[in-house]
């Protein structure tokens, strides 16, 4: 399997691939969670939009990405926007749930004292609900990367030359069984590095927080 | 401004009138009468406490005060305005430390100063933090985020934050009821100070007859549901007051009248219940 992993690496580029897809969940992720930011917001702060709204996200998110394959096939094509609308669907609703119910969450009696001091709804909204609601947002997009990494691999498997998930393709079409397990492996470790990595800039913002250990 | 400005300021509006209140709660289909003709008033620069048995509606009348809550019957007035919704001018303190997580001791005292309502310019907002850190005795943890603070900290905070606005009135809800009996009585010292250099119009819920007792000019004792005023009482124990206070004749004499007052007053509710 070492031999195995040196030789994607070198001859076929491996890193090459990890880099595509890298960069399709990147592009998915921040496209998907930009838009479910404003959504998260409005639907945790006008429940009724929120009662409307709910099952709608609910029957959304439960529709697996891949199922949506071969429909996005028929309105996008095979080319990388078909990939990335995917990546952007699958993100959106994974990362609106979390952050609704985040928001939502936070401390009423925050909003009142914030109110009492003078605030107007604007300042309520920019000085309060919007700083309590950043850790929400880290674990939503922290969410939509796991969820995202899920989804790219399959969409790959199904239409792309490059990424990953195209290049475990190739290695079973050969039946190269420990290439497959190197191209699993680097999927996993990939994942891995970007949460640290994000976990790490969450806690430098967050050092506020109080932690439960 | 000066200390003598800001007390001269104080005049005839910013009492506190509440003026025959009545107030009900619809829960599981009964109607629940919380207040009836509830009336009393905080003169401007007074201290009155409010001491009542529980659940009879003490938060209540204070959410009307602030403007969280509006009355069934009758109406809050402070100075010449009916309350109708929150305003800077009535500072509140609440018994959870409602302080932002996110901003240090410092930006959490300078808070209220920041918004569009009562914004003052940088350095202003700087004396006034650096004059209520030194007040709370909170100097050496201006920059640190709240979690590092214990409760007893945590409430001074939320205490600085309401004054530095300059409030007319300030309303407090028991703010002092989850800290430990030592905690509590040093809070109350450094209150009773607070109070005598600055000298706000203050309605003060707790359910504590000796802080009550330390705190106050009067103390307004109310009765069980349907809540009105059973009797206030008049302090009368000069300023500055001391620890040694608590243990004056006059200070036990009170106490027992007020824990008697109190006690009869639940009494009155359990035989209301049979
Ligand atoms: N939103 C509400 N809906 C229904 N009932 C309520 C509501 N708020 C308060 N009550 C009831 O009104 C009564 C008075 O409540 P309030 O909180 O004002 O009492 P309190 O004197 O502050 O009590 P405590 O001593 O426990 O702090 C209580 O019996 C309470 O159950
Ligand atoms: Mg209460």
């Amino acid at each position: 399997m070492l031999s195995a992993g040196r030789v994607l690496f070198t001859e076929q580029d491996l890193l090459f691939d990890v880099r595509v897809s890298m960069t399709r969940v990147c592009i998915g992720v921040a496209v998907g969670s930009l838009l479910a930011l404003p959504v998260g917001f409005l639907l945790a702060w006008y429940p009724t939009l929120r009662a409307m709204a709910e099952p709608l996200v609910n029957f959304f998110r439960a529709l697996p990405p891949i199922a949506l394959v071969p429909l996005v096939i028929v309105y996008f094509g095979i080319g990388e926007d078909a990939r990335i609308s995917i990546l952007v669907y699958a993100s959106f609703f994974a990362a609106v749930i979390v952050l609704f119910e985040g928001i939502s969450s936070i401390d009423p009696l925050l909003v009142r004292a914030t109110r009492v001091l003078g605030a107007n709804p604007w300042e309520v909204f920019i000085r309060t609900v919007v700083p309590a609601s950043v850790p929400h947002l880290f674990t939503a997009v922290r969410v939509a990367l796991g969820v995202s990494w899920a989804t790219v691999v399959a969409a790959e498997l199904v239409a792309a030359q490059r990424g990953l998930g195209a290049a475990i393709q190739d290695a079973a079409t050969f039946y190269r069984i420990p290439d497959m397990y190197v191209g699993i492996a680097m999927i996993g470790a990939t994942a891995l590095l970007m949460d640290l990595v994000l976990k790490l800039i969450q806690s430098r913002l967050t050092t506020w927080q109080e932690k439960t250990r | 401004m000066t200390l003598t400005a800001a007390a001269n300021r104080r005049t005839a509006s910013d009492r506190i009138v509440f003026d025959e209140i009545g107030k009900h709660y619809v829960r599981a289909g009964d109607q629940l009468q919380v207040l009836d003709r509830c009336s009393f008033t905080v003169e401007p620069g007074e201290f009155v406490s409010v001491i009542g048995p529980s659940g009879c509606g003490k938060t209540t009348l204070l959410n009307m005060a602030a403007g969280f809550t509006a009355p069934d019957d009758g109406s809050v007035r402070v100075g010449d305005d009916v309350v109708t919704r929150p305003h800077p001018s009535r500072g509140v303190v609440f018994q959870q430390y409602a302080i932002f997580p996110w901003l240090t001791v410092a930006r959490n005292i300078e808070f209220g100063l920041t918004l569009r309502a009562n914004r003052r310019p940088r350095g202003e907002r700087k004396d006034v933090v650096r004059r209520y850190l030194e007040l709370m005795g909170l100097e050496p943890f201006a920059s640190a985020y709240p979690k590092e603070l214990s409760g007893g900290m945590r409430q001074r905070v939320a205490i600085a934050r309401a004054y530095a606005t300059d409030p007319q009135v300030l309303l407090m809800d028991e703010p002092f009821a989850a800290l430990d009996a030592q905690t509590r009585e040093r809070m109350q010292e450094l209150l009773h100070e607070t109070q005598l250099t600055e000298r706000r119009t203050v309605l003060f819920i707790t359910h504590s007859v000796e802080e009550a007792i330390f705190l106050s000019n009067r103390v307004v004792v109310l009765s069980a549901r349907p809540t009105g005023v059973r009797e206030v009482v008049d302090i009368g124990i000069p300023a500055p007051r001391s620890p040694e206070t608590r243990l004056s004749p006059r200070f036990v004499d009170l106490r027992r009248r007020l824990e008697g007052l109190l006690r009869s007053a639940s009494t009155d509710e359990a035989g209301a219940r049979r």
